[in-house]
């Protein structure tokens, strides 16, 4: 009797633990802080371009996205709940070039090109703004949403569809949505686009200019301030250290299509009947193409035309390469000042003070991009596990040689890390490039 | 006083520094789950058959008994934490989708002539099943693993001659992986396509063969002694693999895979006392030999040029593990004919914490049952049982794979079977 009691017992006993046992689901004695210092990580959001959005291979989509620097760093700050992307499938928008998934990768017959195919967005009914709110082709005034002299913000924005993919409804600028997320801590990357349409138009198109650069970064500082924020700002790289503009020149160099006759200090075609001077449309007119003038990632269909026979070659002034297919130079013997590249590098130099010097009044920190592509640049790459990555498309750029490839983004996450840390004595740590998957665009 | 009973346990639970195993499924009757497995030593039931074969001797006529056990895990994955590096981490919370297995189980026996007794029984040893959703953040260490297997075992049971120095039984069975089959999945991130998810899917090619032993010794009426051993069993499975869109030049569409699965050894021994006429009582410590599970190979029917190799290979490292089992019976409660069972267990996992991941994210763990029994008529029983499994919270901060985080579960398995005798 006195067993069948204790035994009843024992059998209750257990029933009630076991319901009890059935809603204590999770153990919760597991701290996700991360030693954020003197920052706070509990909500962060990133303003920026198509350098933010995770854009890569001339298209947003989910696996690139997925890798985005923003995206990378958030996962860094443990104490990150949510950090939400307007992720678009595979793949994606934006006509992404892919490999022939059929060739091996590594075949030289395997070049890219875009596919005809579009992803959807996968969470646009997200209820509130995405903590990246990175816009591909997004300039600096369109942060606040200013007008500029002859493209009102209504109709950059009604031209450019990722406005509607990423904003949505929900505020019509970047920084009306900044305000709603009420964010702790900002990356904040715009400027680029402001000098890039003048770069890959070989200087056709206009840029910003710098005064007016200056009075909108401040105006944009201005309002990161009001959120009350910690933030991290980012500066423009060198233009010629992406692959858009350096990588053409050297590719035909290395083919033999093209070669520098270091005697004359001139670039010349290759052909059957010898080698010749390469002209070059300037906005002074056509020259000879000399060591400081960058053939543009833009100009391979050219060349390629040209190769098949189907163009005239650039040997006479007359059928000089377009001045829109290259960035030139300054002329040094004898010096000449004035070129495309020089301005472009003096307008990326005055962006760059006004950047460095809107972080040190607000005490953000400042990712010098502009410095750490040019020490990968002078490296000739970066290694990452047992081998070396160079900065030019399929490496640490993506195919479209602009947009930083996974394991670029990788880096450039490294870098605000390491800024984050100096600036607010946190304690975040790094990433292992290595276990980044290469997440190449292929089609079939 | 209730109250209090239950609130120690609870705690003792939900603070209990934990260890468990693999994919081994040791419920393989419904009575046995009443007392958690503690059973080869009692052995009264023809599920004896799984859990020490010697027990078959003894057991006259004809018996014939089935049941099922539904198996309901939940796991939940909370990171990734930081450390993950090239994860994008997040203090998220993720479910495992939720899935219920029934294992089923059958047993018949019959008596030859006094003391020697020949059986069958069908039961499925092992069996894992996880899911997880294919965009999940840990999709491209796992999104779909399952393993299933269903073992036949013709079994004889043969009581030895009186030496005088109590019963002594043997038993030995023939076991038989007869049907089996393995899925897994995940994606591959290095292209960016569409479908990016490898899967394999495979059969067993043809049945494994393995062993079980057993030794039932009552130097008492009061006290029996049980020693089961069970071989491990090889097992073969092929199947397709699957590459989705991943680029046909490195992954051949149409390719052959396949794996070998080392089903392993484990060795029991247990202690059966009769407290009182109506209740016994046992312990059993359960070995398992998991360090045969040291890596899990899938071989391909061709060379993957994305692997260089006609082989991917993945580090296990499981190591050895056991179990303690307590469980009790108690006869007649109440009323002839209803017999109450409890247990509880300690499962200590045979993963290391460096090969962690979500395909198997195994933990030590306490098992909990309760179970019933009633005989509606001589020739019929019901019986019925629940077992609750609560996982330590495993906290990952050194995968190999380089995936960290939280992962928590627990598990539900009520199972109810019918136990015939003619």
């Amino acid at each position: 009797m006195k067993f069948r009691k204790l035994l009843a017992h024992f059998i209750l006993t257990l029933l009630i633990a076991s319901v009890s046992l059935y809603s204590c689901k999770d153990f919760n004695d597991v701290s996700f802080e991360s030693d954020s210092g003197e920052a706070d990580f509990s909500t962060v959001a990133a303003v920026g371009n198509s350098l933010t959005a995770g854009f890569q291979s001339s298209a947003l989509f989910e696996t690139a996205q997925r890798y985005s620097y923003p995206s990378l760093v958030a996962g860094q700050m443990e104490s990150v709940q949510e950090f939400e992307q307007p992720l678009i499938s595979n793949p994606g928008i934006g006509g992404r070039l892919e490999l022939d998934g059929s060739i091996p990768p590594a075949d030289p017959a395997n070049s890219p090109t875009p596919t005809e195919e579009e992803g959807q967005p996968l969470n646009a009914d997200l209820d509130r703004p995405y903590n990246n709110l990175g816009i591909p082709n997004a300039i600096l005034a369109d942060f606040l949403g200013q007008d500029l002299p002859g493209a009102p913000y209504s109709d950059r924005r009604q031209s450019n569809p990722f406005f509607d993919i990423v904003l949505r409804d929900l505020g019509n600028t970047q920084a009306e949505q900044l305000q709603v997320l009420e964010p702790t801590f900002v990356m904040f990357w715009l400027g680029n686009n402001d000098i890039l349409g003048y770069v890959t138009s070989g200087g056709t198109r206009p840029y910003l200019p710098p005064q007016e650069f200056q009075s909108l970064y401040q105006a944009a500082i201005q309002a990161i301030v009001q959120t009350e924020a910690d933030a991290v700002l980012y500066n423009i790289p060198d233009v010629t250290s992406i692959p858009y503009v350096f990588f053409l020149r050297a590719q035909l160099e290395q083919q033999g299509a093209i070669t520098y006759d270091e005697t004359t200090r001139m670039y010349q075609l290759a052909t059957a009947e010898g080698n010749f001077p390469i002209y070059i449309e300037t906005a002074s007119g056509p020259r000879v193409m000399r060591q400081n003038d960058f053939l543009l990632l833009s100009a391979a269909g050219y060349f390629a035309r040209i190769q098949a026979g189907e163009a005239p070659p650039p040997v006479t002034p007359g059928d000089a390469i377009p001045d829109s297919l290259v960035l030139d130079g300054p002329v040094t013997s004898p010096p000449t000042g004035e070129s495309e590249l020089a301005r472009a590098n003096g307008v990326v130099q005055e962006y760059n003070n006004a950047i460095a010097s809107a972080a040190s009044d607000h005490g953000y920190a400042l990712v010098d991009i502009h410095a750490a592509y040019g020490q990968i640049i002078e490296d000739g790459g970066v290694s990452i596990g047992e081998e070396t990555m160079r900065p030019v498309p399929g490496e640490l750029f993506s195919f479209d040689g602009v947009h930083p490839s996974n394991q670029g983004h990788g880096i450039i996450a490294n870098l605000t890390i390491e800024a984050i840390n100096n600036a607010y004595d946190a304690g975040l740590t790094d990433i292992d490039l290595s276990s980044i998957p290469r997440g190449i665009p292929t089609g079939n | 006083m209730r109250k209090l009973i239950a609130t120690i346990g609870l705690v003792f639970v939900c603070s209990a520094s934990a260890y468990s195993s693999g994919f081994s499924i040791y419920e393989a009757s419904v009575r046995a789950n009443g007392m958690l497995g503690a059973f080869s030593a009692y052995a009264d039931h023809i599920s004896t058959i799984y859990y020490n074969p010697a027990g078959l001797s003894g057991l006259d006529g004809i018996r014939v008994s089935a049941g099922g056990t539904i198996i309901a895990p939940r796991t939940t994955f909370r990171g990734p934490f930081a450390s993950s590096s090239a994860y994008p981490g997040s203090d998220k919370r993720y479910e495992m989708d939720e899935q219920n297995f029934f294992v089923p189980n059958f047993y018949a026996s019959y008596e030859i002539e006094d003391g020697l007794t020949a059986g069958i029984g069908v039961y499925a040893p092992f069996g894992l099943g996880t899911r997880w959703d294919a965009n999940w953040v840990g999709r491209t260490e796992a999104i779909e693993t399952s393993i299933e297997t269903i073992f036949v075992q013709p079994t004889i049971g043969y009581q030895l001659p009186d030496f005088g120095i109590g019963d002594v039984k043997i038993g030995a069975g023939l076991v038989i992986a007869a049907y089996g089959n393995v899925k897994l999945s995940r994606a591959v991130e290095d292209f960016a396509v569409e479908d990016d998810i490898f899967s394999l899917d495979g059969e067993l090619d043809k049945p494994g063969i393995g062993y079980n032993v057993g030794l039932l010794y009552e130097p008492t009426d009061m006290v029996r002694l049980g020693f089961t051993y069970r071989s491990k069993v090889e097992t073969e499975f092929s199947g397709d693999a699957d590459f989705g869109d991943l680029p046909t030049a490195l992954f051949p569409s149409g390719a052959g895979g396949g794996t070998t699965l080392e089903l392993p050894a484990n060795w029991v021994a247990a202690v059966n006392v009769q407290a009182t006429e109506n209740l016994s009582l046992e312990a059993d410590y359960v070995w398992w030999g998991w360090s045969s599970y040291d890596e899990l190979v899938i071989e391909f029917d061709e060379t993957i040029p994305a692997f260089g190799s006609d082989r991917l290979a993945n580090e296990r490292g499981y190591d050895n593990s056991w179990q303690i089992r307590v469980g009790g019976e108690y006869t007649d409660a109440w009323t002839q004919g209803l017999s109450l069972r409890a247990g509880i267990a300690f499962d200590r996992s045979p993963l290391p914490t460096e090969h962690m991941d979500p395909t198997l994210p195994d933990a030590d763990r306490w098992l909990f049952s309760g179970g019933v029994s009633y005989e509606l008529t001589d020739y019929l029983a019901v019986d019925a049982s629940y077992i609750f499994i609560r996982s330590e919270e495993r906290i990952n901060r050194e995968s190999v794979n380089g995936f960290h985080g939280v992962y928590n579960t627990h598990a539900n398995l009520p199972s109810l079977g019918v136990t015939m005798k003619f």
